[in-house]
This record gives structure tokens, C-alpha cells and sequence, in this order.
């Protein structure tokens, strides 16, 4: 099964970030596919902390899932963008949800 | 292949739901939620989904509960610039917006949208229909 994700854990309680990254694993490990993670509003400063950076870069790795931060968020928070994660549209997450077999939500 | 094309021939249905923070004692006697000081970041993000969703030929089914009730009552700040963005649902094909049916009958919905209220069990046959279930 192909999964994509919206991710808007807050930066404020860590374990909740660490969730979807447990989830993530969790699913690859099963056998399932990550098609892509989009990181929304609060999501996308809570990606970007030093505590969940090196995990995502790990994920990223493993699942080949694209790692998509909110160009709004982006925008208004003047962040520098590190790789694996590409600065996107509200057009590709309507394209992830589309195409992916789940859509599931970390709030 | 553009993102336009490829969703345009791969239609689904949305289930949309704006909800927001929890009431708070701020909500109004009518049984309506304040929009003042609730997640408003929540409903905007949601909301901007949605239209973009119907601007990408989506069918969209937009839901507003708690905090979310007041961007489609009429004693909402009509120059509220997220309640001036709904009002633009139209045009994404959003002809109608629904209201889970905790306001009171009394309460008096926008004018230039269609608002329908929608019960808990219609909210869960809708639910199960849907594609795509996002809960803002």
C-alpha cells in the first residue's frame, strides 16, 4: 500500500513528531510504501529542529518518500530549507492524497 | 506530465473537516463557536486544502464544526479575511458548505454560501463515502 502523510505536530512536544516517525518505520517495515510526507503550519519548523532533523534524513534515505514543507510555512517562518526537504505547494499535497492509496494526518 | 492534468483525470471525493481548536468559554451564547482565538492556523490550512483540492477539479464536501462554525454564520466578522476567503468556495466548486448540528436552529447561517446542517450520523456515512477523510 502507497502512504502519504500531512504532518502538523507542533515543535513543542517532541514525542508527537517522533510518532509519525515511528509510524513511518513502522509501515516500511511491513512492507508498506511512503510516497510522501507533507509537513503543514506548525509541521513544518518541528521538521527542521535539530531533535527530528537527522531521523527525517534517515527516513528519507530508507523510504525515498519526498519530504515536502508548506511554501506558506516556509514563507512566513524565512527558514532555510537543508536537503532531503523541497519547499512545495498545496498542489502537490491535492497530488499526494490523490495518488496514494492512505492519507493519514499527524496533528 | 503537469500536476493539473494528472488530477484532473484522477477525480476523487473529499471529506474536509474544519473544526479547529475546542469551544472555549469565549463561544457565544447561541450555541455558535468564537473564531477569536481559536487555532485559526487550523481552519486557514484547512480551508486553503480545500480550495485548492476544488481548483484541481477535487469534489470537495466541506465541513465546519467547533471553532469552525463561525466562519459560516452570519454574525461573523464579514471583513475577517478568512471568512472573505470562504465566500470564494464557489469558484473552486464548492456549491455547498455544511454545519455539524451542534448550532442552535436559531442560529442565522451566511448568505452568499449554501449551509446545510449535517448530523454526527451523516458526518460518518459521509466518512465512509469519501476517498479522502482530512480532519483540520
Amino acid at each position: 500500500m502507497e502512504i502519504s502523510l500531512i504532518i502538523r505536530t507542533p515543535g513543542t512536544d517532541p514525542n508527537q513528531c517522533k510518532r509519525a516517525q515511528d509510524f513511518i518505520q513502522s509501515a516500511v517495515d511491513q512492507g508498506h510504501q511512503i510516497r510522501q510526507c507533507f509537513f503543514q503550519g506548525a509541521g513544518v519548523s518541528a521538521a527542521l529542529n535539530d531533535r527530528t532533523l537527522p531521523r527525517w534524513r534517515q527516513l528519507a534515505a530508507l523510504t525515498g518518500a519526498e519530504l515536502l514543507l508548506c511554501s506558506q510555512a516556509v514563507e512566513a517562518s524565512a527558514l532555510s530549507v537543508p536537503e532531503p526537504f523541497v519547499i512545495a505547494g498545496l498542489g502537490a499535497l491535492v497530488e499526494a492524497a490523490v495518488n496514494a492509496d492512505r492519507l493519514v494526518s499527524f496533528v | 506530465m503537469p500536476i493539473g492534468w494528472c488530477l484532473l483525470s484522477n477525480r476523487k471525493s473529499w471529506l474536509i473537516t474544519l473544526a479547529g481548536a475546542a469551544p472555549t468559554s469565549a463561544d457565544s451564547p447561541d450555541g455558535t463557536a468564537s473564531t477569536d482565538g481559536s487555532d485559526r492556523s487550523a481552519l486557514q490550512a484547512g480551508l486553503d486544502l480545500a480550495l485548492a483540492a476544488g481548483a484541481f477539479g477535487q469534489r470537495v464536501t466541506l465541513v465546519f464544526a467547533g471553532d469552525g462554525v463561525g466562519l459560516v454564520t452570519r454574525t461573523a466578522d464579514a471583513e475577517d479575511p478568512l471568512y472573505r476567503l470562504l465566500g470564494s468556495a464557489p469558484f473552486y466548486d464548492i456549491d455547498s458548505v455544511y454545519v455539524l448540528n451542534k448550532a442552535s436552529p436559531k442560529t442565522a447561517f451566511r448568505d452568499d454560501l449554501r449551509v446545510t446542517a449535517m448530523s454526527h450520523r451523516e458526518w460518518l456515512a459521509a466518512a465512509s463515502e469519501a476517498d479522502i477523510v482530512v480532519n483540520y
